[in-house]
Formats: structure tokens, C-alpha cells, sequence
């Protein structure tokens, strides 16, 4: 794993935001992987005792490892919504790059920024780089252009988004919902989700318990 | 006079058994040529990706064992701990390594001989069916033995396993491989050799390596089209990259072919079972790991190779003690997408044997 | 259009019954091999099959000879690790004079993961080798302390008499 084509691709489009890059200092220029390393990883290792912050005070007290800022552990480039397609194409078919497979879309709901994060995550069989894709959507009405011109199999990814998030992928050839049923009240997947039987479901149930009732079984039957 | 036809169309399951589980096919026909096929999944969709959310990263070890891929639940195991133990800087011994990859290679046998069994049954071939089972009876006894479970195993902890291997195992293990290797020639016997499971599957559902490729699929239906990649190989985890094991790589892309690469796959995991069990050091089994472990933020993607493809899990962590969002790479689910090119143009006849092909199971694929 | 049945397109057909024919042999010498050889199936209700001892089979908090009680300090760790949160515990008293009132395992919801016998501290839960423990009714998969200290299924439908010890 290396960040060269996240960097390449800093190079080519400057418009985008690289991952914050784990041990590396803006300063230091390309510093290897693990040199620049943070103390976060021995603070994971050792997970101080509980004690140790009120015995010695004068020490600034270690954060615990969960509190650290994040470590993306995979290369990638947050990308302006706009520019998506662009860029996708020129990672797919520009032989720099050759990310000619498509792990995965999917989405991350983060209601707090009141938006979702569409996630791309490309490989290439070649390089054995990856690269992953951060489009950052509005919650309200979510869009993005669909990606299924430039990777066949973003279609099924782009429909399971859909279905369990509720992002409209434009230009799709078949956007359906593809794990719920086509009458699926909400996207399961968004953090504000709450499962409410739909009324025929109710209506069922109580027949059902009526019905199991009356054979005298037990409550628990 | 050109006569008048019309297409039909035709609902193959959800309640099936050649569906290998509550899978529904469309098939469009034009008499008895497919034009179409359409998968409609979702019938065994459970929402795991939202269930892990809410439970801690060791409860999510018994989660990932039954809500995804339920053949081959070493492997969910695998990578769900993999992920976990990169993003939380988590070190699993030595022999704990070894033990996980000798776990993950039996698995693998395990779930290609279900695979060759059911894709018999597709084709008419019972006694291959009975015959797999029997072998994979003794994989189920060794995996009891160790784990304590047959098919769930919950074996897998975060830094390490959760127990040592019982005694005399290793031996147990070798006199399988020993076994196994004087079983797999009768299949040959029986299925590589019979003309009419050839005539049945060789250049049936052929996929090229561009399509695979840019369908995403992977796996053994990728490499019988020509895509000579494994994930053990490219970024070996574990063990995977001292040992010593070939890729079985077809250019046919067709039923065959991935009959042929899986065959050859499950030697190679024998083989390496063997370098595992020769080499195997003592040792610590576990790392020192809190039960309710809060992983640092951030965000990683690990890869493994399940017996059905790419199985890779991207884990987002807010630095609490349950996940944030986790999304699941289901091999079988990209597989299945592949599944109407490999279709179009074929007989009806041919529906099963190529669905039979690709060694989907629906709980991976709906999840 | 392609056609399926065509791999062997270029041979005749006298060819193609010789192939078939002795594909025939092959696999029916195959087959009567198997037949020769020793069973591999025993036949269930009458015989059964020894578990082994990690086996996943029901939860038990069995009794301790010494104190006559079980070892169970009530500290609610496997209720709280309990991925399908089906223990039940409820206790009375303080500190060392706790005394367990309710410990219910709804063996209906478990998912025999082992976790709660994992993160016991005094391993007073504990799996035991049974693995029939279905029923007619549903009431009877809610086990209460009594059956857990009695470690043995509620409704045993099995009554095999002889026992085959795996070999292998």
C-alpha cells in the first residue's frame, strides 16, 4: 500500500483533499511510511494503567489510543462532487493510474455534518495500488453522478447504496432498490433509522397471536 | 414464412434447491435460447452491516461467523479480525498466525467440497455429493475438535485464537491431508474424466477476463477467465508469505475451467496445511486484549481471499467501543453480478450448471 | 447462437459412445471401490457419536462439590458480553452476601458463541457435550438456575443406547 497515486492524482487535480496521511508531517516532505510514526501506536500497544495520569502529574497525561486523531490506513483523496467523473475516468482508463477494478461503493452516514460521505474504493490488478474515493453529498436530496459508464460493476454497489442509503446515483441504468423490498419505507443503513412495522405488518401479527392464542400454547409459544 | 415467437419469461426460485439458497432468477427466453437473466436478491438480507454497529468488536466475532458467508466462516472471522487488529495496532502471535492460516485452509477445502458436491447434484452426479460430504465430515470434525463448533466457530480473537490447538491435532491434521490427497484423484475419476459432466460444462457460460474484471468479480471465477491475481499472494496476511503455493490460473473462463482452478486450489491448500504443520512454533496463542477493546479512530480497508473471492471489510472507527460503519466486500455479491454475461446466449439447461459455477452462497450475497 | 452440447462437436458418434462407455467403467469402478469400504454413517437415534470436550453444546452452571453451590460471583459479565443478550441475571443483597435470585438462559436466542464462558471469571459457566436439546415447545428452551445446575436438556428426545466412538 502507498499513497504515489493519491499523490499523482494531488498533482493532476489539485482541487482535491489527500487523506490525512498517517506518521507524515507536512513538513518532512514524502517521509517514509512508519518513520514519522506518532507514539500513537505504542500507546495502543501498552494502554496504560488506569493509575498511572494521577501518580505523575507533571507528565502530560497520555491520551488513551481511542482518543488519538484519525489514521487512515488506506490511501485516498476526498473529491469534489462535481469532479467525480472526471477523475473516475482518468483513474480507470489513464494507464498511470490503471485502477481497472472497483472493490466497492458504499456510503458513511455522519449525521452531525448533516451529510454523506459516498465511498469509492478502486484497485488495480497491476500495480496492486489502491485508492480510495470520498465524495462528500448533502443529506437533504443526495446525489451523485453514477459511475457504471466507466465500471461495469458499480452497478449492483450503486443500487445496494441506494436501497439501504438513499443517494440518488444519476445516470444509473437501473436504480432499484435491490436488498428491501420495492414497498421498503427508509434507508436502513442512515444513523436517524428507526424500523417501524407498516400497517398491514401489524394488522398480520395480531391476527397471527390471536390465532396462536386460541390453540392454547402457552404465551411463549 | 418466418414463424411468430414471442420471449417468455420465466421465474427460476426463490424456493429452489439449484438456486443454492433464496435466490430468484428472471430468465427471459426466446424458446429455449436465454435473451435475459436478471438475479433478484435480498430474500435473506439480515443487515449486518447495521447489527455490527451496534455491538462491541468481539461480540461482531460471532456476528460475521453467521450473518456473512455461512461455508466459510473462518474466513469472515479472518477478516473482521484482521481489520480490527490494523486499525488498533494489534500484533497476533506467532503460532497463533499459523494456526489461523491452517484454520483458513481447511475452511477453504471445506467450502470448495460443498461447492463440489452441489455442483454434482446440478449436473446429475449424486455420488460426488455424498462423497464430498464424507470428506468434508472429517474437516467438521477437526474444526469440533479445536473450536468446539462445526460450522459457527467464533474461534477467532482479536490479536490471536481463543484457545490452543488440542493435543495430538497437528497429527490428526496431517493423517487428513494424507487422506485427502488419496481421495482427490477419484474425483477426476468420477467427474474430470465423465463426458457428460464435460459436455455439460466445458465452454459453458464462458466470462472473458475484461468482463471479469471490470464486473469485479474475483476469486476463482476470476482466475478460470485469466485474471491471475489471489489476495494470499498480492498482500499476503497471516503466514501466506512464507509458504510455498501455486495459483491455479485457466484462460477458459468457462464452467470447466472454474471446476479445474477450485480442484487445484484445494491441493495447494493441503500443500500449504503441510508447510504450516511442519513449521508451526510454540508459543503464545493470544495477545493481550481488553474484552471491551476501543479501537483508535480512523479508517482501513483489509483484504483476505475467501474461498469465494476478494473478502475484504472497510471498518470506519470513531474510537468508541462499537464500530461506526462497517461495510462488508461480499465476493459472492460482485460474483452474481457477473452472472448474466456469463448467461446470455445459452440454453435454459445451462442455467443451473453455470449458476452452479460461481459457488454463490446467499448469505454472502444479501448479507 | 451457441449450442451447449458440443465439446466433443468433432468426433463421431461412434466415438462418442466409446468415450461414454468407458467414462461408464471409470466411474462405476469408482463407486464400487466405496462400496467395499468401511461405513462411515451411523444410524442416529440408536447410535451416537461421541462430542468433543470444547464441543458447543448447552450452558450449564453445574454445582461445586465443596461449597454445594455454584461458582457464579455475579458479576454480570456474560450477561453484558452476550452478543444476543438472552442471560438474565438478577441478585439481591450487597457485596459478599449477593445472592443470585434469577439466572435465565433463553437457549432459544443463544447463538452458542461462548463468550460468556470465555469471560468468566471463575468459570462458573460452562458448556456442557449435550446436543439435543430440541423440543416440542418454545417455554421449554427458557432455562432457569435449577436446570442450569441440572446441566441436562429439559426435554431429551434421543434415547440411543449405544455409543461410537469416533475413530478418526
Amino acid at each position: 500500500m502507498s499513497w504515489d497515486l493519491a499523490e499523482k492524482l494531488k498533482v493532476r487535480f489539485p482541487e482535491i483533499e489527500l487523506f490525512p496521511r498517517p506518521g507524515h508531517q507536512p513538513g518532512t516532505g514524502n517521509g517514509e511510511r512508519g518513520t514519522g510514526e506518532p507514539p500513537r501506536g505504542e500507546v495502543a500497544a501498552a494502554a496504560p494503567p488506569a493509575g498511572e495520569g494521577q501518580t505523575s502529574p507533571a507528565v502530560p497525561a497520555k491520551r488513551p489510543a481511542h482518543e488519538a486523531p484519525p489514521a487512515y490506513l488506506v490511501p485516498g483523496a476526498v473529491v469534489p462532487k462535481d469532479k467525480l467523473l472526471e477523475i473516475c475516468r482518468v483513474l480507470a482508463t489513464d494507464p498511470e493510474f490503471g485502477l481497472s477494478y472497483l472493490s466497492f461503493v458504499t456510503a458513511v452516514d455522519r449525521p452531525e455534518a448533516g451529510e454523506f460521505e459516498v465511498v469509492y474504493h478502486c484497485y488495480s490488478h497491476q500495480s496492486r495500488e489502491e485508492l480510495a474515493l470520498k465524495v462528500r453529498v448533502p443529506r437533504d436530496g443526495a446525489s451523485v453522478p453514477s459511475v457504471t459508464s466507466i465500471w461495469d460493476g458499480a452497478n449492483w454497489h450503486e443500487r445496494e447504496t441506494y436501497d439501504l442509503f438513499g443517494i440518488i446515483f444519476e445516470g444509473h441504468p437501473n436504480l432499484r432498490r435491490i436488498m428491501m423490498t420495492d414497498d421498503w419505507i427508509g434507508h436502513p443503513l442512515r444513523k436517524d433509522y428507526v424500523y417501524k412495522d407498516p400497517a398491514w405488518l401489524v394488522e398480520v401479527a395480531k391476527r397471527r397471536k390471536d390465532e396462536i392464542e386460541g390453540l392454547g400454547l402457552g404465551e411463549r409459544a | 414464412m418466418a414463424l411468430r415467437t414471442e420471449e417468455l419469461l420465466l421465474n427460476m426460485g426463490p424456493q429452489h434447491p439449484s438456486t443454492h439458497g433464496v435466490l430468484r432468477l428472471v430468465v427471459t427466453l426466446d424458446g429455449e435460447n436465454i435473451v435475459d437473466v436478471q438475479p433478484d436478491i435480498g430474500y435473506l438480507h439480515s443487515s449486518v452491516e447495521k447489527m455490527m454497529e451496534y455491538r462491541t468488536y468481539l461480540q461482531n466475532i460471532a456476528l460475521v461467523d453467521r450473518g456473512m458467508d455461512y461455508l466459510s466462516a473462518m474466513a469472515n472471522e479472518e477478516v473482521w479480525c484482521l481489520a480490527t487488529e490494523r486499525l488498533a495496532k494489534i500484533e497476533a502471535p506467532e503460532r497463533a498466525r499459523y494456526i489461523r492460516t491452517i484454520m483458513l485452509e481447511l475452511q477453504r477445502i471445506s467450502s470448495h467440497l460443498i461447492w463440489l458436491g452441489t455442483f454434482g447434484i446440478d449436473l446429475g452426479a449424486f455420488t460426488a455429493f455424498l462423497w464430498a460430504m464424507r470428506e468434508r465430515e472429517r474437516i467438521m470434525d477437526l474444526f469440533e475438535s479445536a473450536t468446539g463448533g462445526r460450522l459457527h466457530h467464533v474461534y477467532f480473537r482479536i490479536g490471536g485464537v481463543y484457545e490452543d490447538l488440542p493435543d495430538g491435532w497437528t497429527d490428526r491434521c496431517a493423517t487428513f491431508c494424507d487422506y485427502f490427497m488419496d481421495r482427490l484423484p477419484e474425483y477426476d475419476e468420477l467427474l474430470t474424466g465423465n463426458p457428460i459432466f464435460l459436455a455439460r460444462t466445458q465452454g459453458v457460460g464462458v466470462l472473458p477476463t475484461a468482463k471479469a474484471i471490470a464486473m469485479g468479480a474475483s476469486g476463482p471465477v476470476a482466475r478460470a477467465s485469466g485474471l491471475a491475481y489471489d489476495v494470499r499472494r498480492a498482500h499476503p496476511y497471516e503466514v501466506y508469505d512464507r509458504l510455498q503455493f501455486d495459483i491455479p490460473v485457466r484462460t477458459e473462463g468457462d464452467c470447466f475451467a472454474r471446476y479445474l482452478v477450485r480442484l487445484e486450489e484445494m491441493r495447494q491448500s493441503i500443500r500449504i496445511i503441510r508447510q504450516c504443520l511442519e513449521t508451526i512454533p510454540q508459543g503464545e496463542i493470544r495477545a493481550k486484549v481488553a474484552v471491551t477493546l476501543r479501537v483508535p479512530k480512523g479508517e482501513v480497508y483489509a483484504r483476505t481471499e475467501s474461498p469465494r473471492g476478494d473478502l475484504g471489510i472497510y471498518l470506519i472507527s470513531e474510537g468508541k467501543d462499537m464500530p461506526y460503519r462497517v461495510k462488508i466486500r461480499a465476493p459472492a455479491f460482485s460474483n452474481l453480478y457477473a452472472l448474466t454475461e456469463m448467461m446470455r446466449g445459452w440454453k435454459v439447461a445451462d442455467v443451473i450448471a453455470i449458476l452452479g459455477s460461481i459457488d454463490i452462497v446467499l448469505s454472502d450475497v444479501d448479507r | 447462437m451457441n449450442t451447449s452440447i458440443q465439446p466433443n462437436g468433432k468426433k463421431s458418434l461412434a466415438e462418442q459412445a466409446w468415450a461414454g462407455a468407458v467414462g461408464l467403467v471409470v466411474g462405476l469402478k469408482a463407486t464400487l471401490r466405496t462400496m467395499f469400504e468401511r461405513k462411515v454413517t451411523v444410524s442416529y437415534p440408536v447410535q451416537k457419536v461421541n462430542v468433543s470436550p470444547r464441543w458447543h453444546g448447552l450452558l450449564a452452571l453445574p454445582i461445586d462439590q465443596e461449597t454445594d453451590n455454584d461458582k457464579c460471583i455475579i458479576c454480570f459479565q456474560c450477561e453484558r458480553v452476550c452478543p444476543d443478550r438472552c442471560i438474565h441475571i438478577e441478585a439481591t443483597g450487597k457485596a459478599k452476601d449477593r445472592l443470585l435470585t434469577r439466572f435465565d438462559i433463553e437457549m432459544d436466542k443463544c447463538c452458542y458463541c461462548g463468550l460468556c464462558v470465555e469471560v468468566c471469571p471463575t468459570e462458573a459457566i460452562v458448556f456442557v457435550p449435550h446436543y439435543e436439546a430440541s423440543t416440542y415447545n418454545r417455554a421449554n428452551l427458557l432455562y432457569d438456575l435449577d436446570d442450569l445446575h441440572r446441566a441436562a436438556p429439559k426435554e431429551p428426545l434421543g434415547t440411543g443406547v449405544v455409543k461410537v466412538r469416533r475413530t478418526r
